[in-house]
């Protein structure tokens, strides 16, 4: 959703005239928590990566967080109740965990334990009803005449307590991605247009870190005529909503001095994280 | 219950005198203007007896038959004596001089010299407004709100910040009214500049101890503003240009010495300077642009001995537009207040005076953005109607009883949003409006027990009432909605009131010297959510619903107060302790998106708070040299149970340390020179500790809620103020009118304008010495982890290095 507040614009007189110094923080050093970041479709396995916190000031590589900071070893299981799981560890280097049976349904609910680092943690989730598009179509920018935006329908269906959704996508031409992408602000709920038709709109997402031509050039954020692209489109519930609600705040408003704290709130008991089921509903649009 | 019977008890047993008593009364004006003056000193000296003018100039007391002196006086005015005999009730009305040497000057008004001793209220200050002209001032702009800032107990919000704390209460706590009527948002441009135009305003009255009974509805604070009344007896006009604004103000009579009015313009060229040359037509961000503008009116008709009535009006605007055509992205931010109030003043007898007021004030923000052809709006508003009526009775010398009732309809949206695409069509949910009734009765006492013991005493009872329409839909904690709730058109949907005692009392230990104590006991029925670390035009104001009871506030003080050398120092040492209950604050983890989707009051959690700490005050009142000093030692607290994991942390606006010096100097007639100089710990704040990683992004674990200092604050600005000699000018047109009628006797024949031509020149130096402040931190971060060359650096910003200003008055 593109109308977030824009609060940097607003500050465009005030950071005129500021002076800005280096200073040195003395926060104390937070208690090492377990991170889960794990979710469940229909029809697919779960997928988890566990790692750790880390200090937040001073130098930080990538290196030294799959160095130091992933989690390997750790003992987890999924269940919807009536069938349990064991995951296992599907790179020994990454921190990924993959169960081997059971596999998403819609409308069960599934449970996460993890136990590693001596913690022990646990999160529920319910895999929601998929929601399909209307439809969907590729339209260029103004003045951009190969490059936009996808757009989408969507008759939100009346549930009680509204349904909430996000979005990715992953083309598989003319360049294919490795995986499913989401935008930035890729979740949003039906609070404004309950029950209705609604049209909207999303760019492409990146990978974090990609050095692809097309994520770093005039070509970043969009697709491209002749591009072909799968749009994962998918409920979660309230919590999952929530905890990427937050996490996009916090993602946009890194350098914003006024925005306030956005502590994510997790479903999770015992770590950090979220363990979210996805109701997805797949579709392939042709950009033309 | 205790309370009560002691009131009973003193009252029952209370000594009468028998001897027949005549009573005295009447109107204190200002000799040049003909505005009657609040707050002046009107005593018999052989008596050392009298009265203090109300709000209207009104005063009146009751002395026994005899021949004595009547005594008036007020700082900044000349003292006046009159010869009475008193033989049977009498009306005297008063006109009273500008001092020409102590107007000048900036003064704590006071009552009677001594007033700080002998009344029983207490953290009661009044500043008028023509007694800041020689502060420093920021940008040349003269601003009454940062002079309350400098007082001992009120606490800035930051740098060049007209919000204010007042002993650890939040900016929402504070009632600021002017001439009766709510003001909801008093900042321009995020809070730099107050919305008060400070030639427009009388004088201003602060109560951060203990609220007398007549005021209610919030917890912390009363700032009470009075307009500027026209002059009755010829017109006027004053102006200043300054570096970022011009103001222009002219009053007069419109039936002299009986109607009178005030019209008073302010508008800022910031968007002037931001066109040309720094956004140029050509530039993708052609179009960004700022600026605010406020006008104040004022008519008041005396129609009758014992009736006027006066109208004041006030609208303001903030309008900030940003476009950048590179990415199509536009959007429009304008936000303002628009005030008006009746007031009506009715003498029934020398001992009733009514005052009947009604009010209409609303507070209204919008954002309105728009990118690829996809529109966006959201609004935001408080729209209040009030109506108040109070009675002043004062049946003997010993007591004034002030008994009312008011009443409002408070009417909040707290966010309304509306969207929009070209080719499609799509309907945004209604816009919620919240409804509320506030009703206030009182009755209060100022009460002579006797020489040595003077108390002051009230009941407050306030209701609110939540009403209709509405609807509610309650959920469960998977957020799916268990029930809905229909709500007609007044129905009661909630309902919360209250007894709010106060009290104060004052026992006087020697000519000099007294020590007071008080209790005030407020509740608070709407609020202020602020979901950014800054006070923001997006804040919203919310009343209490059926998930949000009242903010209630218990404060004691106790207070030592000395005078030396005759009233021309006086001091001070108040310490308080106050705890607050139902203090609101948003849940983790919500979002301005948040308040936009879900109920409003959804997103918010209840806490407690408790503020103690010690305010002294030191300040000489008169003389070419004059200023004040004060310190203030406080701890701010709260605890919310959804915060924080439940611990005790301190207030963003917990300020260990504060002191402010105010020393003014008036070299000569032309020359005043004024100071300013302020300390205070650093704000606290919440800083995140650790990282984890998300969906291959990185995101900040947060450590205890405010657990950070910000560095500590302090900043000297100085000023200087050269006036025009109006004698000299005289004496030139006389000179050059002889030299023309050689022989003839001088007749000054110059136009009554130009006969009070004055101006003058100010000039400020903001932060002297280039103190660089904590305006804010945020963490630079550079490189990227993905190249292993992430790295995170805090930076501190500070707003205002050293600002020199100057801006130019004239008034005639």
């Amino acid at each position: 959703m593109k109308g977030t507040l824009k609060y940097g614009a607003l500050c465009f007189i005030l950071l005129a005239t500021a002076c800005t110094k280096n200073i040195t923080l003395n926060v104390p050093p937070a208690a090492n928590s377990l991170v889960v970041e794990g979710h469940i479709e229909p029809g697919s396995t779960a997928y988890l990566y566990l790692s750790h916190n880390f200090n937040f000031y001073g130098t930080v590589s990538i290196v030294s967080i799959i160095s130091n900071d992933v989690v390997h070893g750790a003992f987890a299981t999924v269940s919807d109740g009536t069938t349990t799981d064991t995951m296992y560890e599907t790179n020994p280097s990454l921190g990924f965990y993959q169960n081997k049976n059971l596999k998403g349904v819609p409308g069960k609910t599934y449970t996460l334990k993890v136990v590693a680092l001596g913690q022990t943690a646990t999160a529920t989730t319910t895999l929601l009803a998929p929601i399909k598009l209307d439809s969907l179509w590729f339209k260029p920018q103004q003045n951009l005449d190969s490059l936009g935006y996808i757009w989408a329908q969507l008759t939100d269906p009346l549930t009680p307590g509204g349904n909430n959704y996000r979005w990715f996508a992953k083309r598989i031409a003319t360049v294919a991605d490795t995986t499913f992408v989401p935008p930035d602000q890729s979740v949003f709920n039906d609070n404004t247009f309950r029950g209705q038709k609604f049209q909207f709109f999303y760019g492409r997402g990146a990978v974090p870190g990609s050095k692809a031509a097309d994520d770093t050039n005039s070509e970043a954020g969009y697709f491209k005529k002749n591009d072909i692209v799968i749009i994962k489109f998918c409920t979660l519930d309230i919590t999952a909503f929530n905890f990427y609600s937050s996490y996009y705040y916090q993602v946009d408003n890194s350098f914003n001095p006024f925005a306030s704290p956005a502590p994510l709130i997790g479903n999770v008991n015992g770590a950090l994280g979220i363990w979210c089921g996805y109701g997805s509903y797949l579709d392939t649009v042709v950009c033309k | 219950m205790r309370f009560l019977f002691l009131l009973t008890f003193l009252y029952t047993f209370s000594p009468a005198g028998f001897a027949q008593q005549f009573k005295v009364f009447g109107y204190v004006k200002d000799a040049g203007n003909g505005e009657t003056l609040p707050g002046v000193s009107v005593f018999v000296d052989e008596l050392k007896q009298g009265a203090a003018t109300d709000i209207n100039g009104y005063y009146s007391f009751t002395v026994p038959e005899g021949t004595y002196h009547l005594h008036v006086s007020l700082i900044s005015y000349k003292d006046t004596v009159i010869a009475i005999k008193i033989s049977k009730d009498i009306k005297i009305d008063v006109s009273i001089n500008s001092n020409a040497i102590n107007a000048k000057t900036v003064n704590v008004v006071g009552l009677k010299a001594n007033n700080n001793v002998e009344s029983a209220k207490m953290g009661t200050i009044t500043l008028e407004a023509k007694d800041l002209k020689t502060i420093p001032v920021f940008f040349g702009e003269q601003d009454i709100l940062k002079v309350i800032q400098l007082l001992p107990g009120v606490q800035s919000a930051g740098d060049a910040n007209t919000g204010f704390y007042v002993r650890g209460g939040g900016p929402d706590e504070n009632l600021v009214m002017i001439d009766g009527a709510t003001v909801y948002n008093a900042g321009h441009l995020l809070g730099f500049f107050s919305i008060f135009n400070s030639d427009a305003l009388s004088s201003v009255s602060l109560i951060k101890g203990d609220m007398p009974a007549n005021y209610g509805g919030r917890i912390s604070s009363v700032l009470d503003i009075s307009a500027k009344e026209g002059d009755l007896e010829q017109i006027h006009a004053s102006g200043g240009i300054g570096l970022i604004a011009s103001h222009v103000t002219i009053q007069g009579p419109i039936k002299k010495d009986t109607a009178g009015f005030i019209v008073s313009a302010r508008r800022t060229y910031v968007d002037l300077f931001m066109q040309k040359p720094f956004i140029p037509a050509s530039s993708a961000f052609s179009g960004t642009s700022y600026y605010f503008y406020d006008l104040n009116a004022k008519i008041h008709y005396r129609f009758s001995p014992h009736d006027q009535i006066s109208a004041t009006g006030y609208y303001g605007q903030d309008d900030f537009t940003f476009s950048d055509a590179e990415v199509g992205f536009s959007t429009k931010v304008p936000w303002g207040n628009a005030i008006g109030t009746i007031n009506w003043n009715h003498i029934f007898n020398d001992k009733l005076l009514s005052t009947m007021s009604a009010s209409y004030t609303s507070y209204t923000f919008q954002f309105s953005g728009a990118e690829s052809g996809f529109n966006f709006s959201l609004f935001s508003g408080i729209h209040d109607y009030h109506f108040k009526e109070n009675i002043d009775w004062i049946p003997s010398k010993k007591n004034h009883f002030k008994f009312g009732a008011e009443y409002t309809l408070h009417v909040f949206i707290p966010s309304a949003v509306s969207a929009q695409e070209p080719s499609v069509n799509f309907s945004t949910k209604d816009v919620v409006h919240l409804y509320g009734n506030e009703v206030g009765v009182y009755a209060t006492d100022e009460w002579n027990v006797s020489e040595l013991f003077k108390m002051e005493g009230g009941l407050r009872y306030s209701i609110f009432e939540q009403m209709g329409p509405f609807t509610r839909y309650n959920e469960n904690s998977a957020g799916q909605i268990t029930d809905t709730v229909t709500y007609k058109s007044l129905q009661p949907i909630v309902t919360y009131g209250g007894l709010e005692p106060r009290f104060s009392a004052r026992y006087t230990l020697d000519e000099n010297s007294s020590i007071k104590a008080g209790f005030s006991r407020n509740y608070q029925y709407i609020h202020l959510a602020s979901i950014s670390a800054i006070s923001l035009p997006t804040d919203i104001w919310v009343p209490c619903t059926s998930l949000i009871p009242p903010s209630l506030g218990d404060q004691y003080s106790v207070g030592y107060y000395r005078n030396f050398k005759e009233n021309i120092y006086e001091s001070s040492v108040e310490v308080y302790y106050k705890h607050m209950d139902n203090l609101l604050e948003y849940k983790d983890g919500v979002t301005p998106e948040s308040g936009i989707s879900a109920d409003p009051d959804e997103n918010f959690t209840l806490g407690t708070g408790q503020a103690y700490g010690a305010e002294f005050f030191l300040r000489k009142k008169v003389g070419k040299f004059n200023g004040w000093i004060g310190y203030t030692l406080s701890w701010t607290t709260e605890n919310f149970p959804d915060l924080n994991n439940g611990q005790t942390f301190y207030a963003k606006y917990d300020r260990r340390n504060d002191i402010s010096v105010v020393a003014n100097y008036k070299l000569s007639d032309r020359w005043t020179f004024s100071s300013v100089f302020v300390f205070a710990s650093g704000n606290a704040l919440t800083m995140p500790d650790a990282w984890f990683i998300q969906e291959g992004q990185l995101v900040e674990e947060y450590g205890a809620r405010n657990g950070y200092r910000l560095a500590p604050y302090d900043r000297l600005d100085i000023s200087a103020t050269y006036t025009t000699d109006a004698k000299k000018r005289a004496l030139r047109h006389q000179a050059k009118w002889e030299a023309a009628n050689p022989g003839a006797t001088y007749v000054e024949n110059r136009p009554t304008w130009e006969k009070n031509w004055h101006t003058s020149w100010s000039f400020s130096v903001y932060n002297v010495y280039d103190r660089y402040n904590p305006y804010f931190i945020y963490l630079a971060v550079t490189g990227n982890v993905y190249n292993n060359t992430l790295n995170i650096q805090a930076k501190q910003v500070s707003l205002f290095p050293v600002l020199p200003s100057v801006s130019w008055n004239f008034d005639f």
